[in-house]
């Protein structure tokens, strides 16, 4: 009854933002609180993991549904959508929904090291316009814990012409290698490419967790720049240096196209492609304090070397080469 | 070299001749101190015994595994002997007979002191006739610096413990900490013991509770005539050869003795004794000319500043960390800073403390002794007689040695001193 | 009177080190931790009472006089000055009570210091001491620090000499650079003053000095006992005023052998209480009053400790044998004399 309940008003709120916004559907590494319990972040990038058996892990990714980071709903896949995942090596490898009353998650083996890609495809027209949604998600799987068989230097974006009409990258900086998350205040830069080939004038929406926005349009070669703003204030003792948060991005591209899907017709095409990933505080907020116990301990050991080596120099018996007790 | 010496007839002649008179001289003075006063306290029997038999062989009751270390000043800090398990001796002699022994190899007009412990220590004559293993000679007069170099066949056993001209300095107590920790290097080489936090600080902690005791006897006197300064002075010479342990344990029947006579307002002397302080050259048994001499006299000694007594045993060691690195510090103050030896210049802190002496005692005369050839009291003299006229106190110089030659003079000017301060005293009464 | 006498005999060989102890673990709780208890005693206090911990009971006069100095001329001879002066006269009025007892009994830093010294002596590393060169060249470090504390916040209202006015970020210079203001907050599970303040240069420097400072106490407070208190500018402050204090330290010159006893055991390494045999007042400036000379005195009545003018405690022979003996180290045949 209750779940029911909560099935009916996930829909009515579901179509209420469709309605309003035209809800983007997007992947998201949280779990919905009931499921939390079952599911385990992993690994230094905190990836949502299930136990299997004989202590094997599957990567655990859910379908969500709005345009905030907090507050987008748990939405059920559609059975006409295209779900692919490329492993590191770019093949297409198998990829498992589960689905319970109101939620959908996608669940798969991340054997190999290296950025794993979700997408989820879409298509349908709604009123005179043909809407292809793509909710992507790299997923970077490294455990320290394996070793570091590949050089610890970046790792380039893939991209899949073939498979996604527009996709949205995350360019790399020289910084970005396994252990790499974006912090607060830094610039993201992101690329916009439509049938592999950089996309001008793609309206871009990144949405931080708190739900701060900022829209920008692409340039000439595909590029949109987003500085991530510090939404985590907290007092210095339960400070987290190594908090959680996500960021939301959403590309849009309406072009002006008529033909017929499924047996309707449709003047425009909308790509609309989300992208989320994870960032964290800014070193920032606690390197004086870092810097602070760091001057503190070098004045110690320096002084105290300092004070012994004086003392041994002006020790009354040493200066004279006397046996004398150890306690001088 | 030195046991070939001893070997020859004419050394055993000499020690055994010189053993007779010693033990001659000791028995006068012993005489003199026991049978001429009345009252003597009955506790001051052991250190009658101590004196009779001192120069005996069994006297002592020393254990033969310990080494003794003879001490020729009161700069030895003796915890430091204690505690690297050697019995202390201080070896300054008194004696006539031995005097003469010393002339063979002093000049004529050297202190009867230096001469004296000279001639016991090179014919064998120290007290308990110990041998010593190491003789430790602090360079504080000139006489005293030069002793060891004297008679080459004991020289060996000399360690001269190098000592500041001056006490106020942080250059001198940064160099008299030095020669402190040389002269423990030294007592470990010749002991083969190692100097320990816990046996040092064990022999501080002894040698102060003699301390305690020794101030405790000190305040009994100066407050009721109840002993006499002929057997302080005894009492203190006794700490020169007795074991601590047991100086301590007699010395605090005494003093329970003497506390029973102030109860009871037993008095040694009358009212009217002068009370005199003892001061300059230093009065070593058996050489009690003057002591004796004041009190037969009918004078009463109330305190001596000595270093044979009070400057020997008077200050402390305070340590606020009871490890070497603070107790080493802490003893070689103690046997520098408060010091009043007139070696050190200046030395007004002599001054001072004879002041408050007279002050806090009660002083009504001060007799001044100089040993003939004692050169550094000979010339505190004058400073302290300007100190004493200047506080209106009347005071004897003495000059005299360890002969009896003179004790008819002294008798005169003793007794006309001691008539002008009975005089002077009725004046202010009236 | 008798009785009084007898009080008296009895303080005397009383082992007031131990008793110093017990009353800085009071002090020292009751200084940081007084004012979860609503304690309060006003912003006047002659000691380091760190506002910045927020456990404090009160305020270090040293802040409320940076910030009451914090004025133009003009400001000065107005109300504000009258209530910087009357700020004063209640600083006075908690001083003199127990004169320099506040460092010897009272300041937590003090304290602090005193513990680490009696880890130190547990683990046998032996302590420094200034030759008596340094000594007095050094001691007067905690005048110029007290100088400038008093000159910045005028220089930063005023215009000295026709030059700028000094920066603000230069507000309440000392607790910038006190270890007070570091360590203090410690004891309420406070560690948001180790920073250091990257807003400028002045911050920076200011900020940097004060760990800086912060680490040299705890290395400087093992190797040499009391090492702050020598550069404190709160000792050089109250010793203007301690001949008016009502707690006193005097000296009977005459009883003094000069033995140095007391000069060894003091724990600021004071020469002059030893050697000076003139001065009745013998509170020097970098005295705290522990009171450990007095122990350490083996002359009656040489160093006493009065309240105005009547001795509450005296140095005495008795006093200090019975302190410095420990009889458990003696095999004496007649041990009953330790006991009278």
């Amino acid at each position: 009854m209750k779940l029911l309940l909560r099935a009916v008003l996930a829909f009515c709120i579901l179509m209420m933002f469709s309605l309003q916004t035209g809800a983007q559907i997007w992947i998201s590494n949280s779990a919905p609180k009931e499921s939390s319990s079952k599911v385990a972040l992993t690994g230094m990038h905190k990836l949502s993991t299930l136990r299997g058996k004989r202590g094997s892990t599957k990567v655990i990714q859910w379908l969500r549904s709005g345009s905030s980071v907090e507050e987008s709903l748990f939405s059920q896949a559609d059975s006409s959508a295209v779900l692919l995942l490329f492993d590191p090596q770019k093949q297409k490898v198998a990829v498992e929904t589960i689905a319970d009353h109101y939620s959908s998650a996608f669940v798969f083996n991340n054997t190999d090291e290296g950025f794993y890609n979700l997408f989820y495809l879409t298509e349908k027209v709604h009123n005179d316009t043909l809407l292809i949604a793509c909710a992507s998600r790299e997923i970077l799987n490294h455990s320290c814990r394996n070793g570091h068989a590949k050089e610890l230097k970046y790792i380039p974006y893939k991209t899949f012409a073939d498979a996604i009409p527009m996709q949205i990258v995350r360019e790399r900086t020289k910084a970005d290698d396994l252990h790499y998350f974006v912090t607060s205040g830094e610039f993201v830069t992101f690329r916009a490419l439509y049938d592999g080939k950089p996309a001008e004038g793609v309206k871009m929406t990144l949405v931080s967790q708190k739900g701060w926005k900022k829209v920008l349009f692409t340039d000439d070669e595909g590029i949109a720049s987003f500085e991530i703003i510090q939404d985590y204030f907290t007092n210095w003792n339960v400070f987290d240096v190594k908090k959680i948060h996500n960021y939301l991005l959403i590309a849009e591209k309406t072009f002006t196209e008529t033909g017929i899907h499924q047996q309707k017709a449709f003047t425009h095409i909308k790509y609309v492609t989300t992208y989320s990933e994870a960032y964290l505080p800014a070193k920032t907020n606690y390197m004086s304090f870092v810097w602070g116990l760091i001057v503190f301990f070098i004045t110690v050991i320096a002084s105290s070397i300092a004070v012994y080596v004086y003392r041994n120099r002006r020790n009354v018996l040493k200066k004279h080469n006397y046996e004398l007790p150890s306690k001088y | 070299m030195m046991k070939d010496n001893q070997q020859t007839d004419r050394f055993q002649r000499v020690v055994k001749a010189a053993s007779i008179h010693y033990d001659m001289e000791i028995g006068k003075t012993m005489a003199a101190i026991t049978d001429d006063f009345p009252d003597n306290p009955a506790a001051m029997k052991y250190f009658y015994e101590k004196h009779r038999n001192l120069i005996r062989n069994d006297s002592n009751g020393k254990l033969p595994s310990k080494k003794t270390i003879a001490t020729l000043c009161i700069h030895v800090p003796v915890e430091l002997i204690l505690a690297v398990g050697a019995i202390p001796v201080r070896s300054c002699a008194g004696a006539f007979t031995t005097e003469q022994l010393g002339a063979e190899f002093l000049p004529a007009k050297s202190c009867p002191m230096v001469k004296s412990t000279l001639g016991a220590i090179s014919y064998n004559l120290l007290h308990g006739k110990v041998q010593p293993d190491l003789i430790i000679n602090p360079a504080t007069c000139d006489q005293k610096k030069k002793l060891g170099e004297i008679n080459e066949e004991i020289s060996e056993k000399f360690y001269l413990l190098e000592m500041p001209s001056t006490k106020d300095s942080e250059e001198s107590r940064e160099y008299w900490l030095q020669t402190v920790f040389k002269l423990i290097r030294k007592l470990e080489s010749v002991t083969g013991n190692k100097l320990t936090a816990k046996s040092l600080k064990r022999a501080i902690q002894e040698v102060a509770h003699a301390q305690r005791l020794y101030r405790k006897f000190n305040h009994i006197r100066t407050s009721a005539p109840v002993i006499l300064g002929k057997d302080a002075l005894l009492v203190t010479n006794a700490f020169f050869f007795d074991d601590l342990e047991s100086w301590s344990f007699h010395l605090n029947l005494l003093n329970e003795e003497l506390e029973n006579r102030m109860k009871t307002g037993f008095r040694v002397v009358n009212e009217r004794a002068p009370r005199i302080l003892l001061t300059g050259s230093p009065s070593v048994f058996p050489n009690m000319k003057m002591p004796l001499l004041v009190e037969e006299l009918g004078g009463f000694i109330v305190s001596e500043e000595f270093c044979s007594s009070s400057r020997m045993l008077w200050d402390t060691v305070a340590v606020d960390e009871w490890h070497l690195y603070d107790m080493i510090p802490a003893l070689a103050d103690r046997y520098l800073k408060p010091s009043t030896c007139p070696n050190f210049s200046p030395n007004t802190d002599r001054i001072r403390k004879l002041l408050s002496a007279i002050e806090e005692y009660k002083i009504d005369g001060v007799v001044c002794q100089t040993f003939t050839g004692c050169q550094l009291y000979d010339m505190e003299t004058r400073i302290i007689a300007k100190a004493m006229e200047q506080a209106g106190i009347q005071t004897l110089f003495v000059e005299t040695d360890y002969s009896p030659e003179d004790i008819g003079q002294l008798t005169t000017r003793v007794e006309a001193f001691l008539h002008s301060l009975k005089h002077n005293r009725k004046k202010q009464l009236i | 009177m008798n009785y009084l006498q007898n009080i008296k005999h009895k303080a005397d060989r009383a082992n007031v080190s131990r008793l110093r102890f017990w009353i800085q673990l009071f002090t020292f709780l009751l200084i940081v931790y007084g004012g979860y208890f609503f304690i309060h005693i006003g912003s006047q206090v002659p000691t380091f009472a760190c506002p910045y911990n927020q456990g404090s009971p009160g305020t270090c006069y040293l802040i409320a006089m940076q910030h009451g100095l914090h004025l133009t001329w003009s400001e000065l001879v107005s109300y504000r000055g009258l209530a910087f002066f009357t700020g004063f006269l209640t600083f006075i009025g908690f001083f003199i009570v127990f004169n320099k007892a506040w460092c010897g009994f009272i300041c937590p830093l003090g304290t602090l210091q005193d513990w680490i010294t009696k880890l130190r002596y547990k683990i046998g590393i032996r302590f420094s001491r200034y030759d008596s060169a340094s000594f007095q060249k050094l001691k007067k470090i905690k005048y110029v620090i007290l100088v400038l504390l008093i000159a910045i916040p005028l220089g930063m209202s005023n215009s000295f000499f026709g030059l700028a006015p000094i920066n603000h970020d230069m507000q309440s210079p000392f607790c910038q650079v006190c270890p007070g203001r570091t360590i203090l907050p410690l004891a309420s599970a406070d560690t948001s003053q180790i920073f250091i303040d990257f807003t400028n240069k002045t911050t920076l420097v200011m900020s940097t000095l004060g760990i800086l400072i912060t680490a040299l106490f705890f290395v400087g407070a093992f190797a040499k006992k009391r090492f702050f208190c020598f550069f404190c500018p709160m000792s050089a402050l109250q010793f203007l005023f301690s001949r008016i204090g009502i707690l006193r330290l005097t000296k009977n010159g005459s009883n003094c052998t000069r033995c140095g006893n007391c000069n060894r055991v003091c724990d600021v390494g004071i020469i002059g209480i030893a050697e000076d045999i003139t001065s009745k007042y013998i509170v020097k400036d970098d005295c705290m009053m522990c009171f450990k000379c007095v122990e350490a005195c083996p002359e009656d009545n040489c160093l006493d400790v009065r309240v105005f003018n009547a001795k509450i405690f005296s140095s005495t022979q008795e006093g200090f044998f019975k302190r410095y003996i420990q009889p458990n180290e003696l095999s004496l045949k007649n041990e009953k004399n330790d006991e009278r």
